[in-house]
């Protein structure tokens, strides 16, 4: 069975409707010029009323819109109690500054529908067989057949080891979980007293997987999507860099090429556009650098990073972290593996995400530049309000959210005729958009350029897959001396804010990194911390 | 038998309204490869109305707007049963 955010992947469904719906609605409301609180007329604008679509009554879609355009316009949700208007504060989002706060990743509890968390259920399909082999399999009794009818399993003895699933002749008995959680590679979600999702936000490391795997569309994450507008709408001088991630090309659509979307976002008032390549470029030679150094003998790096963390891990360490180096560019991998596995947290590198190196190369040049990273990724926008990287990265987009802008303002790329993409990274830095590209960039160029001995690499993508990958290094199964993490399947390629499928977005970047200058990197700042 | 021309746009308003995931599916459907030539077309004289009218999607001689991977589909099957079982008789049966 495909893991569950797999499952709808690439499908055009209602709940992709309604967001992307809500995106050009606010880009439409803002460009207008329309006033704040005219705010409480645009979701009636967005949905039928008196024709409810997707659920029991019109008010109910209507006061989810509302919560929609809420977290759209970057604000919190309303507390659905106290019937506040959508337009309270809402004055605060049209400026050009920051106004996203955490939690980025939230439930509209107007829009969940309490499925059950977890539970092994008797469908229909049960014929009430002669052998009723669920029932002689169970370890726990917890299959009986109240008056001679069809199996009922009993919750509370039930330890879901599965046994009757597999036994039963019609396949009749399923597993049923809650696809938030079980899309959710940390454990953050969990019920409220009222049985409503409810994410920890201690645990949640922002990737945001749930938010396309909820068949509901109740978990949804904040945009900056009218603080980028009135950017864009301002003054030339303080207007945005776009800074694309490398997994930018072909999400527009088969016809829009890199350097259409490059003259696309020009044409909505991006300043200049950049890949965030050349930061991964910068990031490859780093960590490289440091590889080879350390395989050369030189285990000085070791101790210098376990000497970061050391407060942190000396209570927890059990034994000495064994001495791999862990990429750093995903955000999410690293806080779940710093958090479950603190006796590794030193191990990851310290560096800045291939994002942050790239706002820094504009902002070197010219301090007063404002920066809107657009990629694939709901932990960027999270990672952009990390105190110390605020004055790199001033918004964050997903590519979704971008395209809404496209829309809206009717730029039609795939109209855009040939146009050039400056080859300003390497093929490898643009390689990093898929899993296995980050940690084969560092490999490949630790060895071609530092004369590195070849290094043994593991990688994972998923989160779980990831706590799996650390759990075996832990216990020794492998010591590998570069560890690659991804908290979206397949890379950031599988990242929720795409809008391609995996296998085109895959191939389009693997074209797209043939074209490059080079194939290693050659990164400006040579790999300076 | 001519195979059935599938046209779908992928102007920038069509694709984010559903057109790329329907190109995307008639053309990983090996059941359709055959009969079906799927063609990915630029924005068609803005049928699309600024989106309001996306994704558009022409199978053989109909047009559609606003069209889903079910509607899609259902028309290809239209067009294409008469191709492959015979003309339907009079009374619209098929032959
Ligand atoms: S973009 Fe498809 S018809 Fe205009």
């Amino acid at each position: 069975m495909p893991e569950v955010f797999e499952r709808m992947r690439g499908l055009y469904t209602p709940c992709t409707d309604i967001r992307r719906k809500i995106f050009i609605g606010i880009t439409r409301f803002v460009l207008s010029g329309k006033k704040p609180e005219d705010i409480d007329y645009l979701p009636f604008s967005i949905i039928d009323m008196g024709k409810p679509t997707y659920r029991c009554c019109s008010y109910k879609e209507l006061s989810i819109v509302r919560q929609r355009v809420r977290l759209a316009f970057g604000l919190p949700l309303i507390e659905e109690r106290n019937n506040t208007p959508v337009s309270a504060g809402i004055g605060q989002a049209f400026t050009r500054s920051k106004v996203l706060a955490a939690p980025i990743v939230n439930v509209i509890t107007a829009a969940c529908e309490k499925c059950p968390e977890d539970k092994v259920i008797v469908t229909n399909m049960c014929q009430t067989c002669m052998a009723h082999p669920c029932s002689i399999v169970c370890p726990v009794n917890a299959i009986s057949f109240p008056e001679g009818g069809q199996a009922f399993i009993d919750q509370k003895k039930c330890i879901k080891c599965m046994k009757c699933v597999k036994a039963c002749p019609y396949q009749s008995i399923t597993r049923m979980v809650r696809p938030c959680a079980a899309a959710c590679g940390v454990d953050a979600i969990h019920s409220d007293a009222d049985g409503y999702a409810a994410i920890d936000q201690d645990k949640c490391v922002n990737c945001g997987l749930c938010t396309v795997s909820c068949p509901f569309a109740a978990i949804s994450d904040k945009t900056e999507l009218v603080q980028v507008l009135h950017q864009l709408m301002g003054p030339e001088e303080s207007r945005p860099y776009a800074l694309l991630a490398p997994s930018f090309v072909g999400q527009f659509g088969r016809l829009a090429s890199p350097g259409a979307i490059a003259a696309g976002l020009r044409a909505v008032g991006f300043r200049g556009v950049r890949e965030v390549a050349l930061g991964a470029d910068c990031d490859t030679i780093l960590l490289a650098k440091r590889i080879a150094e350390r395989k050369a003998g030189a285990a000085g790096i070791v101790e210098a990073d376990e000497g970061a963390s050391a407060a942190g891990v000396a209570a927890s360490a059990p034994a000495a972290p064994r001495a791999f180096l862990g990429t750093s560019c995903c955000p999410s991998w690293v806080m779940t593996a710093r958090r479950h596995f603190p006796a590794f947290a030193g191990n990851i590198a310290e560096s800045f995400t291939p994002m942050v190196e790239t706002a820094r190369l504009i902002k070197e040049k010219d301090p007063g530049a404002r920066v809107v990273f657009i990629g694939p990724c709901i932990a960027k926008k999270a990672e952009a309000l990390e105190p110390e990287l605020r004055p790199f990265v001033d918004h964050v987009l997903t590519f979704e959210e971008l395209a809404a802008i496209f829309v809206a303002k009717d730029i039609d790329l795939a109209a855009i005729g040939p146009s050039e993409f400056p080859a300003e990274a390497s093929s490898l830095g643009r390689g990093y958009a898929v899993a296995g590209g980050v940690a084969g960039a560092i490999a490949e160029t630790a060895e071609k350029k530092y004369g590195a001995p070849p290094l043994a690499v593991a990688k994972a993508d998923t989160l779980r897959n990831c706590r799996t990958m650390l759990s075996e290094i832990k216990a020794g199964k492998s010591s590998p001396d570069l560890v690659e993490g991804m908290a979206c399947p397949g890379g950031c390629v599988g990242g929720p804010g795409t809008l391609m499928g995996l296998a085109a977005a895959k191939s389009e970047v693997g074209k797209f990194a043939g074209l490059a200058a080079t194939r290693l990197p050659e990164c400006e700042c040579g790999g300076e911390e | 038998m001519e195979p059935i021309k599938v046209r779908v746009c992928v102007g920038t308003n069509c694709c984010f309204a559903g057109g790329e995931s329907i190109i995307e599916a008639l053309e990983d459907d090996a059941d359709l490869a055959g009969f079906v030539k799927v063609e990915a077309i630029r924005c068609l004289d803005k049928t699309c109305a600024g989106g309001a009218e996306s994704p558009v999607v022409t199978v053989g001689e109909r047009l559609i707007k606003r069209a889903t991977l079910e509607v899609v589909m259902e028309e290809i099957e239209r067009q294409a049963l008469p191709l492959i079982l015979g003309a339907p008789d009079e009374e619209g049966r098929d032959a």
